[in-house]
């Protein structure tokens, strides 16, 4: 642990300041094709016909892809999570979003590639997009997949959920109730470096490709599976990434570049372009959160009701996912004991969402941190002893019943307060992350107070683990 | 059927010109412009050449301009500048509320845009020139015009920009609103400038490539003895605010009267 | 077309319409400028033209006959870093490093402009067309102060293996 605290070198600083270190992009092998993507200029049609013929006859193509070039056109991006696969990694019979795409060209310039983009002919039957996530449950709507616009995480249920406590009770006792609504907007991570691949078939049949990928051995998996090929016939080279935030998870480049690298029988590299960052690569999702707090006049925070609408886009990649962080953290750093949490990740037609720093958390921070600051406004108290009030404290529970051993939530607080200038009274000053005792320990608060059981930690030879580890 | 591509798509490395012309004399690039029909003008480059990268424009004939002696700069009694001038040297030696105009732009594009390319896009420079009563001095179709920029802009078509005279005026302010980081571009811009006839306001950024305004009914208030904060009330009249990426047309709309108000009491300060 | 970058002649092919990013990256193999947005925005495609900063994503080969390009390539190897470059070095003013080499020919620029030390104002006037989405920017000014300070901390950073590049 001797890094920690310390300032540790960069092992790639000098790379960098001497513009040494090299990114996708800047990889160039002879007989190199570029890549050019022709995209869907509408939210929601029917594809009727794709014809690239004029395309792959024009100078410097050496292949035109559509979805019957990959092997395994759909793929889910989670499905070892149990979420099934929905999305092709090039269109089939229908576009669900501006910029999917429909078919990407390798040529010899980037010239030669966009001409012909521009000489792929397709035929679309528009259809009314969806896009409001709030209309999820009207009836009359435009259908975004074959099951409907929300999505079923069991087959009983469509939302996520959290239950803990009576919510209802809480409800009825309450002195206020405070609602907000809450929308943060979808949010481009907009790397420096956009997104880029160059794949490369080996004379040993395999096939190295060049990623900008976050994760890199999940979109080696993802690949492997569009391909129908084991993984170890794959090699991922990358790690040098110009930012990514986020939103270089979800694995496009590497199968398109090497389904292109296996039909040209020449390396391919895709770089995307700013336009296409922003108009068409997944952002941090839109989401509409609505908080109903039970408090009492003194600043109690009985019981929490929320119902979020997730816009997932037009495909699901890890939404579901990022909707069960989200669950799991409406509380905020505080005690409720009363929780119904409610989250519906919807489909729309928009880009697919992915994450960006905090994934799924940020928006219920947001949402919570805002909320605690109506609540404290409406009941006429200073918002920060409403949060000390209600911050965790060893032995209160977490929604999802963990109980908390070492929140610091206290301390953050009070150091935030001072760090800011903000001078609190005295008897604030003095609280403690400590178990809840007195006027801090509410009748309501008593039933969901645990134990918190100790971890240890060991060595695997027996060892225990340094002071203070656990 | 219906043949499509989406802007992300786009990409493109100009490869396959025909003809690029490389006047040396402004008589030169004059007769190459010919009324500027089927041709691609460059200057400094900010503007047209991410046009040809990403597919915007696919140029048959070319005409660069950074040959043709358009940059010649006369600090006279008034200031006039060639068309080629870049706004670093605008912002060094023009008066108010020029010099600020061309300070918008970061370090390495007022080193590289122009005068010439900022006027014909809906830069910042517009509304500058326009409170300034400056006049342009363009080629093609119909010959060489010296006009007015409000006649310029008002014009269109396509015309070659020669060079732009700029009178010197009694005091100037440019005011900007920009989102708070460093790299933005404006939501609103202000321009006022106390003349020898009075005081003349422009606003510029007021929607997405908008041509500065000309402020009358302000003007026409402070003429009539009002107050800042009066006369720049009577800005909405002038001017309509739309929505795009940066803002909306309901906070410009609330920021304008604000904006041009503070632009007036600063002028009043340079007494 | 003759153009001098990082003080040798170079001849490159082209028409006049090719943008100086894509002769330096794809036939002179200098990488460091980098194809961030290609619209001039971003900064990360900068370089010294005749001494000054400039896109290069912007510049048309046809207006450059003749000039001196200087990228980041040209400002030191590792065996000879500038000050600047020590100082983005030691103050972690690089994180994915995309940016860097954009903002480094941009601060050398300001530095051989002031030749003497600069306030924080200066380098975000300098520098505010350069996008960073990693570090904040904080500590690129910083590093950039420092720098025209003579401040650097001597703390070079070496990796275990103590390996040095070579030269282009």
């Amino acid at each position: 642990m001797k890094a920690v605290g310390a300032n540790v070198p960069r092992y790639d600083g000098v790379d960098h300041v001497t513009g040494r270190s090299r990114f996708v992009d800047d990889f160039s092998l002879p007989g190199m094709l570029w890549a050019k993507a022709l995209r869907s200029p509408l939210a929601s049609a029917r594809v009727l016909r794709v014809d690239t013929s004029r395309a792959e006859a024009m100078p410097g193509v050496h292949a035109v892809i559509t979805h019957s070039d990959v092997p395994k056109n759909v793929v889910g991006h989670q499905e070892f999570w149990g979420i099934a696969a929905d999305e092709p990694l090039l269109a089939e019979h229908e576009v669900r979003f501006v910029g999917q795409l429909i078919a990407v060209v390798a040529a010899e310039t980037e010239a030669q590639a966009l001409a012909a983009v521009l000489a792929i002919e397709v035929e679309f039957e528009e259809r009314e997009p969806f896009f409001d996530v709030r209309k999820a449950w009207d009836s009359g709507q435009p259908q975004v997949t074959p099951d409907g616009n929300i999505y079923f995480y069991y087959p009983d249920q469509p939302q996520r959920q959290v239950r803990k406590g009576d919510v209802e009770a809480a409800f009825t006792v309450a002195d206020v109730v405070v609602e907000g609504v809450y929308r943060p907007t979808a949010v481009e991570q907009a790397p420096a470096e956009p997104a880029s691949a160059l794949s490369v078939l080996e004379p040993n049949g395999r096939l190295t490709v060049h990623s900008t990928s976050q994760a890199l051995y999940y979109s080696m998996e993802i690949t492997a599976r569009h391909l129908c090929v084991p993984v170890g016939q794959l090699k991922f080279v990358g790690g040098t990434v110009g930012g990514g935030f986020g939103g270089k998870i979800d694995t496009v480049t590497e199968p398109v570049t090497a389904v292109l690298a296996l039909k040209a029988r020449r390396p391919v590299k895709w770089r995307w372009t700013r336009e296409e960052e922003m108009l068409c690569s997944s952002t941090r999702a839109p989401w509409h959160i609505e908080i109903a707090d039970a408090v009492t006049k003194d600043g109690w925070i009985l019981g929490r009701r929320t119902l979020t609408l997730h816009d997932a886009g037009a495909y699901m990649r890890t939404s579901a996912y990022a909707c069960s962080k989200h669950t799991f953290h409406l509380a905020g750093a505080y005690s409720v004991p009363a929780c119904a949490f409610n989250t519906f990740v919807v489909m729309t037609n928009h880009v697919p969402t992915a994450a960006m720093r905090g994934f799924g958390v940020t928006s219920a921070s947001f949402a919570v941190e805002t909320h605690m600051n109506r609540v404290a406004e409406v009941l006429g108290m200073d918002p920060w002893e409403l949060r000390l009030k209600n911050a965790n404290r060893v032995g209160d529970t977490s929604p999802t019943r963990v109980v908390y051993a070492n929140p610091s939530t206290v301390t953050t607080l009070l150091a935030a307060a001072d760090a800011s200038g903000v001078d609190l009274p005295a008897e604030l000053r003095a609280m403690s992350n400590g178990k809840r005792v007195g006027a801090l320990l509410p009748a309501h608060l008593v039933e969901q107070q645990r134990e918190p059981k100790a971890h240890p930690l060991v060595w695997r030879d027996g060892r225990p683990a340094p002071e203070g580890s656990n | 059927m219906s043949s499509y591509h989406a802007p992300g798509s786009r990409a493109l490395l100009v490869e396959r010109v025909a003809d690029v012309l490389v006047p040396t004399t402004p008589a030169g690039a004059i007769t190459a412009f010919g009324d500027g029909s089927g041709i691609t003008v460059v200057g400094g480059g900010t503007v047209v050449t991410p046009l040809l990268t990403h597919g915007y424009l696919w140029p048959e004939r070319a005409l660069m301009l950074h040959a043709a002696g358009l940059d010649k700069i006369v600090d006279g009694g008034r200031l006039e500048v060639g068309a080629m001038t870049t706004l670093a040297e605008v912002a060094a030696i023009a008066p108010e509320p020029l010099a600020s105009a061309a300070r918008i732009p970061d370090y390495e594009i007022r080193g590289q845009g122009t005068v010439g390319g900022n006027i014909s896009v809906g830069g910042d420079l517009q509304p500058a020139l326009v409170a300034l009563g400056a006049q342009v001095r363009s080629a093609g179709l119909g010959g060489e015009r010296f006009e007015p920029i409000e006649d310029f802009l008002a014009a269109g078509g396509p015309r070659l920009v020669l060079s732009v005279a700029v009178p010197r005026p009694l005091g100037g302010v440019y005011l900007e609103q920009r989102r708070r980081h460093a790299h933005t571009y404006p939501v609103l811009t202000v321009a006022v400038a106390r003349r020898g006839d009075g005081i003349h306001v422009a606003v510029g950024r007021q929607a997405e490539r908008a041509v500065a305004v000309a402020c009358r009914s302000v003007e026409r208030a402070l003429a009539g003895g009002a107050t800042p904060a009066e006369a720049a009330a009577a800005v909405v009249e002038d001017v309509q605010t739309e929505d795009d990426a940066l803002a909306s047309a309901w906070y410009r709309r609330r920021l304008l009267p604000l904006l041009v108000a503070r632009a007036l009491t600063q002028l009043e300060g340079t007494r | 077309m003759k153009l001098i970058v990082n003080g040798q002649p170079r001849t490159v092919g082209g028409n006049a319409l090719t943008p100086l990013l894509r002769v330096l990256r794809e036939e002179l193999g200098l990488v460091g400028a980098k194809a961030g947005c290609q619209h001039g925005s971003c900064g990360t495609c900068t370089v010294l033209v005749d001494g000054q900063p400039r896109r290069s994503c912007l510049l048309l080969l046809g207006s450059l006959d003749g000039a001196q390009i200087t990228t980041v390539e040209g400002l030191g190897g590792p065996a000879c870093l500038s000050d600047l470059q020590v100082a983005f070095n030691e103050r972690y003013a690089a994180q994915c490093g995309f940016c860097t080499p954009g903002m480094l020919l941009a601060a050398t620029a300001l530095l051989r402009r002031k030749a003497g030390p600069v306030e924080r104002d200066e380098v975000v006037d300098a520098l505010g067309g350069h996008y960073c989405r990693c570090t904040g920017y904080v500590k690129i000014v910083d590093a950039v102060v420092a720098a025209s300070r003579g401040e650097l901390l001597g703390k070079m950073a070496v990796s275990t293996l103590e390996i040095r590049g070579a030269e282009l």
